[in-house]
């Protein structure tokens, strides 16, 4: 029986205070032994809540650190995102020059001839109309038309390179040489550029991933600090709840105490 | 289904010493602080179950976030194949191979857009979602701070009941 009994005797940690040797004073007096508990068990309860409020301050810290990190690599995510954003638009920039010149070579070599220094002149053109377009040199409004024009003039300059017959077979061989090489250049621009654009939008969306885990951090620690405030709450509320009833029976103990000593003269008076 | 009952939870139940006692006082703030003592601890459930909603919903928010993250670079892909498949050229069987494969690059690219948008939607609803149970967490808090006020005004009247009781018992002692 005693075997089966130590058996099932659980080891959970209890939620009473520890037990205190009984002394003559607890013996003598239940009132004094309880008030002794009260006081163990506030000590208890601040104990609890100071490895309590502790815990959650090691889970703050390692959130504020996770979110340090989270911010150093989104700032070098927008670093080194800037590169091949600016790597992207040099590319394509350099494809849509390349594809205009394709354009006017194509023009002019089917028209069947040109004269070098008017093919030159177009492309000059039509390729200052497009870096007017981009770069908004001239303002958003002006340089948009100005970029127009300039493509427009370009287009007519390359149509009339087209009809000249002057030096037709050097100009048209020097044309189509001149399509081939911007047809290559522009293919790679334009692979170079989608190359880019890829780069750059993996680390733009690792920055937004950071931004994620910056957020998360964010949340984890304002719950840590609600927590936190309500561990610090309820140990407040707990230990003025103590306070009271040790107020009451310290009160409880004098009026006993006062009773007592003034029933003694009364006893002796009738003894 | 029957009607929640306003009277307080079977306080004499739990003090079966206060039925036969006769204390009215000490029956009076019994009930008290058992009525806020159920209260309190009611709340307090009510507001960790806010609380895991809480974290719940920001939880999701994250993944949310996260989400959109993928469907961005998803659709970046999309663009930046399109751009490589629409150098290849624009005449010939090639030229046809990589506009068709732009085209199609472009179509798949839209959707991950509109995944990413649909994953923004989702992002603020659960956000929003998560400040309403902080909010109502929040007022269950102060609910609960409430309770604990009235169980200590509870045990206040019972201790200056007692007190007022000692000193009338004194002033008698003190005349007899």
């Amino acid at each position: 029986m005693t075997r089966s009994a130590s058996a099932t005797t659980t080891t959970a940690a209890s939620l009473l205070p520890d037990a205190q040797p009984l002394s003559s004073t607890t013996l003598n007096d239940a009132m004094s032994g309880l008030y002794v508990v009260l006081s163990q068990s506030r000590q208890n309860a601040i104990v609890s809540s100071d490895q309590r409020v502790e815990e959650n301050q090691t889970l703050r810290e390692k959130a504020i650190a996770d979110a340090k990190t989270a911010i150093q690599r989104q700032i070098e995510a927008q670093k080194s995102g800037g590169f091949w954003h600016d790597l992207e638009n040099g590319a394509m920039w350099v494809a849509k020059v390349a594809l205009a010149v394709v354009a006017v070579a194509a023009t002019v070599v089917t028209a069947g001839a040109a004269s070098p220094v008017l093919i030159a002149v177009a492309l000059a053109f039509t390729a200052g109309g497009m870096i007017v377009s981009e770069t908004k040199c001239f303002g958003d409004k002006a340089s948009q038309w100005i970029g127009l024009g300039m493509e427009i003039v370009g287009a007519v300059l390359s149509c009339g390179a087209g009809l000249t017959t002057a030096g037709a077979t050097a100009g048209s061989q020097l044309l189509a040489t001149t399509g081939n090489i911007a047809t290559v250049a522009g293919t790679s621009a334009a692979v170079v550029g989608g190359a880019a654009h890829i780069e750059g939008a993996a680390i733009a969306a690792d920055s937004q991933r950071a931004a994620a885990d910056i957020e998360q951090s964010t949340q984890q620690i304002e719950r840590l600090n609600r927590l936190v405030a309500w561990v610090i709450d309820s140990a407040k509320e707990g230990d003025k709840s103590t306070q009271r009833s040790q107020e009451s029976l310290r009160n409880a103990m004098a009026t006993n105490d006062e009773t007592a000593t003034m029933a003694v003269p009364m006893t002796t008076m009738k003894g | 289904m029957p009607a929640a009952s306003i009277a307080p939870s079977p306080t004499i139940g739990r003090f079966p010493e206060l039925a036969i006692g006769g204390d009215l006082n000490a029956e009076l703030a019994a009930l008290a602080v058992a009525s806020g003592e159920d209260q309190r601890i009611e709340c307090q459930h009510e507001r960790d179950a806010l609380e895991s909603s809480q974290e719940r919903e920001e939880n999701q928010e994250i993944s949310a976030m996260r989400k959109k993250a993928d469907d961005a670079f998803a659709q970046s892909v999309c663009e930046g194949v399109g751009t490589i498949a629409s150098a290849g050229g624009s005449s010939g069987f090639w030229g046809a191979c990589g506009t068709a494969a732009a085209g199609t690059a472009k179509i798949v690219g839209a959707g991950y857009a509109g995944a990413g948008g649909t994953d923004d939607a989702n992002a603020a609803q659960h956000r929003a979602a998560a400040t309403n149970f902080g909010r109502i967490s929040s007022d269950m808090q102060q609910a609960m701070n409430a309770a604990s006020e009235f169980v200590n005004a509870a045990t206040d009247f019972y201790r200056q009941s007692a007190a007022t009781e000692a000193a009338t018992r004194s002033a008698a002692l003190h005349r007899a």
